[in-house]
């Protein structure tokens, strides 16, 4: 049970959208590090992440007097997050595409470690870099649905679109994963028949 | 495992690695400060906020004495700290507060004129003890920060016992008010049920009493219906926030409910 003489996120959010520094510094302290997981999730370079979790944090500070208390907090805060990092992916856009397309040359002409990739499939992170991999709007759903496990009607109310494009995208999604994941799956099965491990 | 298991628990596994500086949160306070110093009109609301928005909001707080008691938190006036005096010292302040003794508020001039007013706004109070007086020196966000606060309350009861109260806090440097909380023995029962014009002639009367001049002032009533933990109604706040026409002028909100009368001057 609660301190009831300790303030809520509610008393928190009332005294920060007046203004109280201290009660948004909590406020801070309990959502940053969700924030900050979506960041690192949709966002991708790792160079803007902080400037972006900053921009984020100053948009919740100057948006909370409009907050209507009652709400639910946490997905009005991954709303803005969420805006905050699509600004951020328009207005690097051609950088982006230029960073992207170095990476992708690299990456493709980089050797193989396999022994490395075997290590990391065991720990799943074959998954993770597949859905690192799906395009950005697939990417959101799987992160919003899967990691902060916000309920469908939730994600569309988030992103501002339809629960039925919510659906179609998870369920594309998911097919894209399951595709991608299998056939690398099968590609180290093989690597590992032939090396022997 | 399931695919959609298997991503939860790929990516819930990697987010537990993810670390945030803390020069973020620096920075962005500092930027926030910033906000201030080029006149953001939230950084008004700052002080004047701090008790009217903690007795406006309590939808799952019960009664009026626990209001107050969270009012006292937010204002860091515990009241049963044992020591003299303790620093208080984060990103955002660096403050001493010291307990004044009985002979201290007595010969503290700002201490007694505070007294004085309380006594003439509520003459009851005249025979009530001082039941904490307490004095904070320093810094807090990044302003300098020295102020007096003083709470009296009905003799031979403890706060346990939900006694009537007033807390009054002054700017030890200029004398101004920043904060006033009234916390009456027994519940109104009638606030939410006064119509606009009676609340704005109350809040004009507590303003007159404490001598501030509100002509250049637009107003706005804000009433906030309070809901307690199992839903039942627990009564009205009504808060009426005086909104400075010039920036030279603090923002005013005062704030009533069945149980407290709160007014608080944002003096930047």
């Amino acid at each position: 049970m609660n301190d009831p003489s300790c303030p809520t996120q509610e008393d928190l959010i009332r005294l920060a959208a007046a203004g109280d520094q201290s009660a948004f510094c909590m406020l801070y302290d309990q959502t940053v590090d969700e924030v900050a997981v979506t960041v690192h999730f949709l966002l991708g370079d790792k160079q803007a992440r902080d400037d972006v979790l900053q921009e984020i944090f100053l948009e919740v500070y100057r948006s909370l007097p409009r907050f209507e208390i009652g709400r639910p907090f946490r997905p009005w805060i991954t709303g803005i997050a969420i805006r905050q990092i699509n600004n951020h992916r328009r207005k690097k856009w051609k950088w982006f595409q230029l960073f992207a397309k170095q990476q992708q040359y690299t990456h493709t002409n980089a050797a193989p470690d396999f022994s490395g990739d075997v290590v990391r499939k065991m720990d799943n992170l074959l998954l993770l870099e597949k859905i690192n991999q799906l395009p950005y709007k697939y990417r959101e759903v799987i992160i919003l649905r899967y990691l902060q496990e916000y309920a469908q009607d939730e994600v569309a109310h988030i992103l501002q679109i339809p629960v039925g494009t919510v659906k179609s995208r998870i369920s594309t999604a998911l097919r894209k994963l399951r595709s991608k994941y299998n056939k690398t799956l099968h590609f180290f099965t093989e690597v590992e028949k032939r090396h022997g491990t | 495992m399931e695919l959609e298991d298997q991503i939860r628990e790929v990516l819930k596994k990697e987010a537990k690695h993810i670390v945030t500086p803390k020069e973020v949160k620096q920075k962005l306070f500092l930027q926030i400060d910033d906000m201030g110093k080029e006149g953001f009109f939230m950084k008004k609301r700052l002080v004047a906020s701090i008790v009217a928005a903690a007795l406006v909001i309590p939808t799952t707080v019960l009664a009026g004495p626990t209001l107050v008691e969270k009012a006292r938190i937010l204002l860091n006036l515990e009241g049963t700290v044992p020591d003299r005096s303790f620093t208080t010292q984060d990103e955002q302040s660096n403050y001493t507060t010291t307990n004044l003794y009985a002979e201290e508020v007595a010969a503290n001039q700002t201490a007694q004129t505070a007294l004085q007013t309380i006594h003439t706004m509520y003459p009851q109070t005249k025979n009530f003890e001082i039941a904490m007086a307490q004095e904070r020196k320093g810094t807090q966000l990044v302003k300098e920060l020295h102020d007096l606060t003083l709470i009296v309350k009905e003799k031979g009861k403890d706060f346990s016992q939900q006694p009537e109260e007033v807390t009054f806090t002054v700017d030890a440097k200029t004398g101004h008010i920043t904060t006033l909380i009234h916390s009456k023995a027994n519940a109104d029962g009638n606030i939410g049920k006064l119509v606009d014009k009676k609340i704005m002639e109350m809040a004009d009367q507590l303003l007159s009493q404490l001598k501030i001049d509100r002509t250049a002032y637009v107003t706005k009533i804000e009433r906030t219906l309070l809901k307690g933990k199992d839903g039942k109604d627990e009564g009205t706040n009504v808060q009426v926030i005086f909104k400075p026409t010039s920036n030279e002028l603090p923002l005013i909100t005062v704030t009533f409910s069945d149980w407290v009368t709160a007014v608080a001057i944002g003096h930047s």
